[in-house]
């Protein structure tokens, strides 16, 4: 990922000060995650429910 | 024999029949701790006069639990009335606990008693690392190697006869490691089993409160007091009978183990299938899968809790931490999502192996100990591991020693149950104990 595409992306995410100084951290963050996206598997039925699913609690 | 050197149980035992009492019990493990800490940094916080005046108050009554007069040590993200939970971080040195963690409040009214506050990996999650107000603990095996983490002082401790037993946490595997690469016992009990409250979460939905032990039954006592119930009725069940599933692919094709790790397991196997164990092969999702499952669904919830500190504070961070938690700023909410989505296709999947054995038998770590000042080596062998996957479906899941690599340093095995099934789990692994012959091998810190 570019520079400015992650700049964009920190000063987005509210991150000024972690860019301003630690923009090498901000960098790998941004290749790690990309990484993990790369193998996480998408779920094979579109319409399944994500867990845990949200529960109202009886007499709530 | 040196009273710090007994097991949890046998140390309970001449408590009960009054040939040790707690007061003496405390006094040599505080030795201990003088003698070997100044090498290992296993404590952060000793509590001595706090736990010598427990124990004095214990040696005058009769026990009421087996853990009457125990000393345990707490990994600092565990809270303790009156002192401060610092999580490792600068970002907390000033915290101090309102109340105990609802853990402590049932070990404490158990008889146990806290000389100690443990190291831990940052918040449970960045280290080992130079840079923080705390230097990380080190592996009694071998110093210049790392403990494993995060719960990285509880090992140490647990390992090096400071204390015969510690807490930790496990939220991708920080109990189980510094088992494994500590020679010991590392429990992660059923999601929920052990109550969190009083814990500074990592990650809501994949945190668990475990012991650290040197023996499956000083495990079986603690998680007897934690979670509440007899673990111990079954221990001398032994193997025989018990159908177990080899996860052969997490350590052969996903992470390609150490060859003397790969080995261990087979031999491992092996011994279970003399004991009377029926082994067969299971195959489960990839790790790899697990692993980026846990680590967004991580993200997620450790982004929430660390948000404020990673926009205002990110210097107060050790380096190795703030890498590691500002992924959690960036994940996208349909990934996260869809983490959860599949999260339950691997419930399911795990579940359904459970129809056709009674035990899971994978590899914990893939390698041994790396030194602990090799930060690419560190980078590289953490993730190198086969506990997330039951952090990720909630299933309870041991750590226990397997033998020693050539290079001195522990290896082992992980055994995993139904959910809710941990006196089968215990049954089993005491079963492995008593076959193995690494119980009671010590390091020399």
């Amino acid at each position: 990922m570019d520079e400015k595409t992650a700049e964009t992306l920190a000063i987005a995410a509210g991150l000024q000060k972690a860019w301003a100084h630690h923009r090498a951290d901000v960098l790998d963050a941004l290749a790690t995650l990309a990484a993990h996206k790369a193998n996480l598997p998408r779920a094979a039925n579109p319409a399944v429910e994500p867990v845990p699913p949200y529960r109202l609690e009886r007499g709530a | 024999m040196s009273a710090h050197t007994l097991s949890l149980a046998e140390a309970s035992r001449r408590i009960a029949a009054k040939t040790l009492s707690p007061s003496e019990l405390l006094a040599d493990c505080l030795a201990r701790i003088a003698e070997v800490e100044p090498r290992l940094n296993a404590c952060i916080r000793l509590m001595a006069e706090d736990a010598k005046a427990a124990a004095r108050k214990l040696d005058d009554e009769a026990p009421r639990t087996p853990l009457h007069g125990i000393p345990i040590g707490v990994k600092d993200i565990i809270d303790v009335a009156g002192l401060p939970t610092t999580c490792h971080s600068a970002q907390r040195l000033d915290h101090v606990a309102a109340a105990d963690a609802a853990v402590i409040t049932r070990l404490r009214a158990a008889g146990a008693v806290f000389p100690a506050k443990l190291a831990t990996h940052e918040f449970a999650i960045g280290g080992p690392a130079f840079d923080l107000p705390f230097p990380p603990a080190r592996n009694p095996w071998n110093r210049d190697h790392h403990p494993g983490g995060s719960s990285s002082g509880s090992g140490a401790a647990v390992a090096a006869r400071m204390l015969p037993a510690a807490l930790g946490t496990d939220t991708g595997g920080s109990v189980r490691h510094p088992a494994s690469h500590c020679g010991l016992v590392g429990l992660k009990a059923t999601y929920g089993l052990v109550p969190r409250e009083g814990v500074f979460p990592l990650a809501f939905s994949l945190d668990h409160v475990g012991p650290l032990t040197r023996t499956v039954e000083d495990c079986a006592l603690m998680l007897g007091i934690m979670a509440g119930g007899d673990y111990t009725q079954n221990l001398a069940g032994g193997l025989k009978g018990l159908r177990i599933g080899y996860v052969r692919h997490f350590h052969e094709t996903d992470q390609p183990a150490d060859p003397e790790m790969a080995a261990a397991l087979d031999e491992a196997a092996r011994l279970m299938a003399a004991e009377g164990a029926i082994l067969s092969d299971i195959t489960l999702p990839r790790l790899q899968e697990f692993g980026a499952v846990n680590r967004t669904i991580l993200y997620a919830e450790a982004g929430a809790i660390h948000e404020h500190w990673l926009k205002n504070s990110p210097e107060k961070y050790a380096g190795v931490t703030r890498r590691r938690l500002l992924p959690s700023q960036f994940v996208s909410a349909t990934d996260h999502v869809q983490a959860q989505r599949r999260r339950g296709e691997m419930v399911t999947a795990v579940l359904e192996a459970f129809s056709r054995v009674d035990l899971l038998l994978t590899a914990s770590s893939m390698d041994p100990a790396c030194r602990i000042d090799d930060t690419q080596m560190v980078e590289r062998t953490y993730p190198r591991q086969a506990r997330t996957p039951f952090n990720v479906t909630g299933h309870p899941a041991l750590t226990i020693m397997s033998g020693l690599h050539s290079t001195g340093l522990p290896l082992s095995l992980q055994l995993v149950a139904p959910a809710f099934e941990e006196a089968r789990l215990l049954q089993a692994a005491a079963g492995y104990e008593r076959a193995a012959p690494w119980k009671g091998m010590a390091p020399n810190p």
